[in-house]
């Protein structure tokens, strides 16, 4: 039992391992396309390293590093920029003005909220609700997009794999981050342990299928060496 | 007792939230695999679609291609036969005629034009049947594609310098008959542009026969094309011939590769031969 709650404990780390190893032993052949991605795995692993450890650690952690909150906020900001970037720049959509409107404000309401409505300190549900609108419009878009194009296949390019698995996790986590925090208070801790455990689940499918468009990606640049 | 109810009912409540909760991750869940099935779904159909258009079009133009070939074929056919039975006719009365002038009552100069007649007329004949038998070699028809290169090359060769000389497989047998006019043609035409552009002195043409696969090398000691200028060349005014060529081989569903050596060009045609069995 204490294994499996090591497991569950430190899901969040393992999760971010299973690309690393893809980047770490295909760095050379990556395209340059893949670059937010492997971003986001080098930084949210270092993150989710550091607030596991104040996590699973935080009886023995001094008081200012009891409190992982800020980490998981940046977690989410880091997210909505480095994907927002990686599906702006696959140049699959007609047209990135939407997608920047929605991205300022975005940007907009995360400096006003902190500012004026909650501190950092504080695990903002209303910053990961507005990390799931926000992804879940720009894949949406992208599908649509991947639809309409007559001459490229988008199903077998690395970015669709990427947003579709974005797709499912943020769609998973829609309801996790909308009743994560009220409930969590109203009802007791094991329902956040609970609706948690079901967000790590999904990030290990979603690692994995970032680990499965890596391995895509380099595999494609191949092709197209033996092709040249 | 209102404690244990309030907690009892707090417990519930819980529960029902909890539940609402896992309802709507499924839901998510569902919808967001339901969306993606329909976009996989999309765009696996417009794929095929796609790959069933290329084919369409390929078949066309491969249609367009046989239709240009065969009418080329039924039309030198028609003129062949017209040479032939009516202009060759012609001549060889025209000739006879010419015969029946007794030169013992012509004085010299006519003598003379009688017999330039003469020559000019059978000249003409032998040209006339010459083209006659190019437009349509009836060898081609009663013995075969080998012996139609071999008679090919020897009339084309003898009152040249080149020294031509063939190395046919005989195990290579007439499977189609259209077939073997497109190679003949693609023989001709490749052995016409070697004696009037590559100045070559050597030159042979070479053919095996194997797992129904037919492979015919024609190579030369001159100037020859590579790959790339017979590429370009398809493409322009000059290049008919060669365009012709290509279109015979895309029937033939065959390939053509020129390539060059230290000893001179090669020109290899890969042909799979259709049997009975396989059509």
């Amino acid at each position: 039992m204490d294994i499996l709650k090591s497991i569950r404990d430190w899901s969040e780390v393992w999760a971010f391992l299973i690309p690393l190893t893809v980047i770490l032993t295909k760095r050379r052949s990556l395209s340059s396309d893949e670059s937010p991605i492997i971003k986001y795995v080098i930084i949210g692993l270092l993150i989710n390293i550091i607030s596991t450890t104040m996590f699973v650690y935080h009886r023995s952690m001094p008081t200012f590093l009891k409190n992982n909150n800020v980490l998981y906020n940046i977690h989410t900001i880091l997210r909505v920029g480095l994907f927002s970037w990686y599906i702006i720049n696959s140049k699959i959509l007609k047209s990135n003005i939407p997608a920047g409107i929605i991205l300022i404000i975005y940007t907009l309401f995360a400096i006003t909220h902190f500012i004026f409505f909650q501190s950092p300190f504080f695990l903002s549900t209303p910053l990961f609700i507005a990390e799931t609108i926000v992804l879940i419009f720009l894949c949406t878009s992208f599908f649509y997009r991947a639809i309409m194009d007559d001459e490229k296949n988008w199903l077998t390019k690395p970015s669709f794999l990427v947003c579709s698995g974005l797709f499912i996790f943020e769609s998973v986590n829609f309801f996790i981050f909308l009743f994560y925090t009220p409930l969590g208070k109203k009802i007791n801790s094991s329902f956040g342990k609970f609706t948690w455990t079901i967000h790590n689940f999904s990030l290990v499918f979603f690692c994995i299928v970032l680990a499965v468009a890596l391995l895509k990606s380099d595999r494609q640049k191949l092709d197209s060496q033996i092709a040249d | 007792m209102i404690d244990k109810n309030w907690i009892h009912k707090l417990q519930t409540e819980s529960q029902n939230i909890i539940l609402l909760v896992i309802i709507g991750i499924a839901a998510m869940l569902l919808f967001a695999v339901g969306f993606l099935t329909i976009v996989v779904m999309n765009q696996r159909k417009k794929t095929q679609l796609q790959k069933s258009m290329e084919k369409l079009r390929e078949q066309q133009q491969n249609q367009l291609i046989e239709a240009a070939v065969r009418s080329e074929e039924t039309e030198r056919h028609r003129i062949a036969e017209t040479l032939h039975d009516e202009v060759g006719a012609i001549l060889s009365s025209a000739k006879l005629h010419l015969l029946g002038i007794k030169s013992e009552v012509l004085d010299e100069k006519d003598k003379k034009l009688h017999e330039k007649g003469r020559e000019l007329l059978n000249e003409v004949i032998q040209k006339v049947r010459g083209i006659s038998h190019n437009l349509h070699s009836n060898i081609l028809k009663e013995f075969g594609l080998n012996e139609a290169i071999r008679h090919f090359v020897k009339k084309l060769t003898q009152e040249t310098i080149i020294n031509a000389t063939t190395n046919l497989d005989d195990n290579y047998k007439t499977c189609n008959a259209d077939d073997d006019i497109s190679l003949y043609r693609i023989v001709q035409e490749l052995i016409n542009n070697i004696l009037k552009y590559a100045h070559a002195s050597e030159m042979l043409i070479s053919s095996s026969f194997q797992n129904q696969v037919l492979d015919l090398v024609i190579f030369h000691n001159g100037d020859g094309l590579t790959q790339e200028q017979f590429e370009e060349l398809r493409y322009q005014k000059e290049g008919l011939g060669l365009k012709n060529i290509q279109n015979r081989i895309i029937l033939l569903k065959g390939t053509i590769l020129f390539t060059s050596g230290t000893e001179g060009y090669r020109i290899n045609i890969h042909v799979p031969v259709k049997t009975a069995q396989h059509e």
